[in-house]
């Protein structure tokens, strides 16, 4: 089963072209103790981001969102922060591929960053594919989702649609 | 042999198209074995599939292969791994990821190269690459072979899909046209071309799409200058570029013993593209990126006079003997400033070796550079780093903060001429003014 999207918004980045990295930043990028990358987590942002989100939160992004190089460090804060998706208008191909076979999805709606302040309420309809505020009542169509993204989430990654297609030969 | 133009690949049997086709349509129609076009979800069998030692990359692939019970696959040839990183090992540790590289190779029946150069200039050089196949690397500059007319992609970690299954699901990407017009004047170089186009239609300009570069323009660049312009797809938020084969791409092959069934591509006049952008080359002038991020294209002009005190030619993006005969041609007969840092690294052992036939390598001991074995490793500052307050200019491939060294030195990107004119004078200079 698809995982539920529905949380708050927990940081709207407007900026085109966001480097991740920025998340944790240049500095701690070769930190590899998720404990310490939760500290540093969104810092330059927020810096009280950690205490203020809460399991199922979400990010908003702008457009190209994950430009450049950008290395795992930052999501796998976020991650254990309890961020569950971001939702931006565009996202970058390469930085798109690698948290996808991450299992962890990233959506694109155009005109996100326009219509969702922090804190709002969002939720994904994966059927309908459409993102709604519900504390605005917006509706928003998202971009076509590829099967192939919905399946590497359903499985949490790429290893998990692996076995399950390893185990389905088998049977 | 000589090149017969014209001669369009024939991608399958009963190829029948009802509408054009872009060159990336047309790779990957080849590819699935009946027609696709942009935004179609499908299943795709890379021709091959290459990777270089780096930890958490290739160590990873061995565990996971091992984790879904994978001990052997059907097509050994199809697999190409690299050592090209931390070569040679400096530490137990390095050379601990090129054992297990090695044994990795050797358990599955991959083949090896090590110590050759760059792979993703190596892999064309060893005919792997060929007008129409289709590439998978986990690293996205594997862009880089589009210049033969053939589709490299960086799937990142995907790549363990591509390894377990020699299987990898794609969107057919829609097309940005670059049509290429005139020819450059001098001074200046594929890299100015590349970099003045992210500052025209952005880094997002050709966002998800595959850049198709054509046109009269093209023809005026050699293969070393096209490697560079597909080489920097990412930058521009392509998924990966590729070029109308010509002359240049057949004698490229042939030269390197490679072009026996070579066959042309090229896009339907009636090819559908999500936008066209035209770039007069006789209008480009020198650019440098500044930091922080590859985003940053300034025009020389803006930064003249800034002190660099390091420079770098080489990396997969440059590094080839036309970026060293532009360095030479203002290196010659002079001498670099008395402390300035300025690294030779030729991307591969063929390229090393063709320099040294041209008495290229000679005028950069000469003017003081250090001349140095092909290597990745300056690029991301494991020999060569700078450190806090150091100003770099290199043709390295990225100039974020700490990809060189200290977070606090400066990393501005150029061509091989600005380079070469920044090594004589300490600063950041226009190359004409030196010619």
């Amino acid at each position: 089963m698809l995982p539920s999207i529905n949380g708050r918004a927990s940081w709207v980045f407007t900026e085109p072209n966001y480097d991740i990295d920025l998340i944790v930043g240049v500095d701690n990028i070769k930190i590899k103790d998720v404990d310490r990358l939760k500290e540093v987590c969104m810092k330059d942002y927020d810096p009280d981001f950690a205490n203020q989100v809460i399991d199922g939160d979400l990010l908003v992004g702008g457009e190209n969102f994950g430009y450049g190089h950008p290395h795992y460090p930052s999501f796998i804060a976020l991650r254990a922060l309890g961020i569950k998706a971001v939702i931006a208008e565009s996202f970058s191909p390469g930085f798109y591929r690698g948290e996808t076979n991450n299992g962890f999805p990233l959506i694109e709606c155009p005109g996100i960053t326009k219509y969702v302040d922090r804190w709002d309420t969002l939720t994904l309809d994966w059927e309908t594919e459409q993102i709604t505020a519900t504390n605005k009542n917006i509706i928003l169509p998202c971009s076509p989702i590829p099967q192939k993204t919905k399946d590497l989430i359903e499985n949490g990654g790429v290893m998990g649609f692996l076995r399950a297609q390893i185990l389905a030969k088998e049977a | 042999m000589k090149y017969q133009p014209g001669e369009s690949l024939i991608l399958y049997k009963g190829w029948i198209t009802q509408m054009g086709q872009t060159i990336v349509e047309k790779i990957l129609s080849r590819n699935y074995g009946a027609s696709v076009f942009a935004g179609d979800e499908k299943t795709f069998s890379p021709d091959i599939i290459t990777a270089y030692d780096f930890p958490g990359y290739v160590d990873k692939y061995e565990e996971q292969m091992n984790e879904l019970g994978i001990t052997q696959v059907q097509n050994p040839e199809k697999y190409v791994l690299f050592i090209d990183h931390f070569y040679p090992a400096g530490t137990p540790k390095q050379q601990q990821v090129h054992e297990i590289t090695r044994r990795f190779a050797k358990n599955y029946g991959f083949s090896l190269y090590e110590g050759k150069g760059i792979g993703h200039q190596v892999i064309s050089e060893l005919g792997y690459v060929k007008p129409g196949r289709l590439i998978v690397h986990f690293d996205g500059h594997i862009s880089t072979i589009g210049a033969l007319g053939a589709m490299g992609i960086g799937i990142r970690n995907g790549m363990i899909e591509a390894f377990a299954t020699q299987r990898m699901s794609l969107v057919v990407p829609s097309t940005v046209r670059i049509e290429l017009k005139g020819k450059l004047e001098r001074g200046v170089t594929s890299r100015d071309v590349f970099h003045s186009n992210v500052e025209k239609i952005g880094p997002a300009g050709c966002r998800s799409s595959m850049i198709e570069y054509g046109g009269e323009g093209l023809k005026s660049l050699n293969m070393d200058e096209r490697m560079t312009l597909c080489n920097l797809a990412m930058f521009l938020g392509g998924v990966s570029a590729v070029m109308e084969t010509d002359e240049t791409t057949y004698n490229y092959l042939r030269d390197h013993g490679h072009a026996d069934d070579y066959r042309d591509i090229y896009p339907d006049s009636d090819a559908t593209y999500a936008k066209t952008v035209t770039i007069n080359l006789d209008e480009v002038e020198p650019v440098v990126v500044a930091p922080p991020s590859p985003a940053n294209t300034v025009k020389i002009s803006e930064v003249i006079g800034t002190p660099i005190q390091v420079g770098y030619i080489g990396s997969c993006a440059s590094g080839r003997v036309k970026d060293f005969q532009q360095a030479v041609e203002i290196l010659e007969n002079k001498q670099i400033l008395d402390g300035f840092r300025l690294y030779a690294v030729p991307t591969s052992n063929k390229i090393q070796s063709e320099m040294t036939k041209l008495g290229l390598s000679q005028t950069l001991i000469d003017a003081g550079a250090l001349l140095s074995f092909p290597s990745c490793d300056f690029c991301i500052g494991q020999m060569g780093a700078l450190v806090e307050g150091e100003n770099a200019m290199t043709t390295g491939t990225l100039n974020i903060p700490g990809r060189m060294g200290s977070n606090k030195a400066n990393i501005f990107t150029g061509s091989p001429y600005s380079i070469a004119a920044a090594s004589i004078t300490g600063k950041i200079t226009d190359p004409r003014t030196l010619f």
